[in-house]
């Protein structure tokens, strides 16, 4: 007896998110009895295509985007923002030493931060945006 | 807008933390935050306090919506909300006196006092405002932690911005209370931090009378308020690391404490050990 596990997975974009996307995925595990490669072959389609049509009929009855969908537009945001990694406090404090040395105060680092990454606070950047930032107060960059 | 939840993930610092520290119980503090142990029940207080502010929240943002909240819908959404909370939470400890009833009752009158007692020409600008900002102390040292916490509404008035905190108390509020607390300066360092501005705040509290009472209290805090306080916290964070967590054997709180069984048993060497494998 032979074991199969077929798998399918789609990645679908997430609601007022660009550049994001959120990924669904089924396996299934089937026996197949040892009988010629065509059978077999023909097997595996069908269970491929029965996963497939599962996961398809899923997210058409809205069990992945819908989803969100029905979530309120500030769990959303909430959602997509947590699908980047926020800044550690190291990080954070790193910015905020750096900002002192050249007479920033928090108030100012938090008013550019807003301006130019369009978050909240110091607390609400990536740890990109982090990195990208802790670069251009060490003067790697050109501000 | 960021809520409270985003930046509770983080090691940080808080009022509530930071209150319960230095004004109710350090042991109590590390029960809770450092060993993380399972409370044996949940103080009536705390649900209440809870379904009051989210009943609050609710006339607020229909107040910043221009709308303005009627009695009967308040006490109903009242009601609704503490109902939901008491069937979410079977630990809530109830006695002869206080029971899910009285409480129903008590927080539909508590929220409908406060409508009554709504300045119409007062305008909401928001509502849960959630804030994380470094601390920052008089050299210009950063702490690691930031402060994080949740204003409970920001109003306006003939172009003068005032934080608000809603409060429900059994008795009166003492003069000075408001210029005592602690709640104030982290609130009004943390909007200072992130708007660069001097604001008042103002606790709103429902007295649980017969016939309930509001009464305002407003204060402010100065830059010197703000350095004492990140230098108590530079204190804490040092009491912390080396397990400076003391029972206050005569606080006001302890009746009703939620890890009475383990401070019982806390000066008792196998006691600690058990407490520490549990964190």
């Amino acid at each position: 007896m032979l074991k199969a596990i077929v798998s399918y997975s789609k990645k679908i974009p997430v609601p007022d998110s660009e550049f994001s996307s959120q990924g669904y995925s089924l396996s299934l595990e089937t026996e197949i009895p040892d009988i010629e490669p065509s059978a077999i072959q023909s097997r595996l389609h069908q269970t491929f295509n029965l996963v497939k049509a599962t996961v398809e009929e899923e997210l058409a009855n809205g069990n992945g985007s819908g989803r969100n969908s029905d979530a309120k537009p500030q769990e959303r945001r909430a959602q997509s923002r947590d699908t980047a990694e926020k800044a550690s406090n190291k990080q954070v404090k790193f910015i905020t030493d750096l900002a002192g040395q050249r007479g920033l105060s928090i108030s100012d680092i938090t008013a550019d931060v807003r301006k130019r990454f369009g978050v909240d606070g110091i607390y609400d950047l990536t740890r990109k945006q982090a990195s990208a930032l802790l670069d251009e107060l060490h003067g790697k960059k050109a501000a | 807008m960021a809520t409270l939840s985003d930046y509770r993930d983080r090691e940080h610092w808080s009022f509530s933390a930071l209150n319960q520290f230095l004004n109710i119980c350090s042991l109590q503090f590390a029960f809770q935050r450092i060993h993380k142990l399972t409370p044996q029940f949940t103080p009536v207080a705390l649900s209440f306090g809870s379904a009051f502010h989210r009943a609050m929240e609710w006339a607020h943002l229909l107040k910043q919506e221009g709308k303005t909240p009627r009695e009967h819908e308040a006490r109903d959404r009242f009601r609704d909300l503490w109902s939901r909370q008491v069937h979410e939470d079977p630990n809530i400890r109830f006695d002869e006196e206080i029971t899910e009833n009285t409480c129903s009752d008590q927080g539909a009158d508590l929220v409908a006092a406060f409508i009554q007692a709504s300045d119409p020409d007062e305008q909401v600008v928001r509502v849960n405002e959630a804030f994380a900002v470094p601390l920052v102390d008089q050299q210009g040292l950063v702490l690691e932690k930031p402060m994080v916490g949740e204003i409970d509404c920001v109003v306006s008035k003939a172009g003068v911005t005032t934080l608000v905190d809603w409060k429900t108390s059994g008795r009166r509020w003492p003069k000075d209370q408001a210029r005592k607390s602690l709640q104030p300066t982290v609130y009004l360092y943390g909007y200072r931090q992130l708007y660069n501005r001097d604001v008042a705040m103002r606790f709103d509290v429902v007295i649980k009378n017969k016939t309930p009472v509001c009464e305002q209290h407003s204060t402010t805090r100065t830059p010197d308020q703000f350095n004492r306080m990140v230098e108590m916290i530079k204190t804490v964070d040092a009491m912390i690391a080396a397990e400076h967590f003391l029972p206050a054997e005569q606080g006001f709180s302890c009746a009703g404490c939620p890890y009475g069984e383990a401070c019982r048993a806390w000066h008792c060497q196998s006691s600690r050990i058990h407490v520490r494998m549990a964190a």
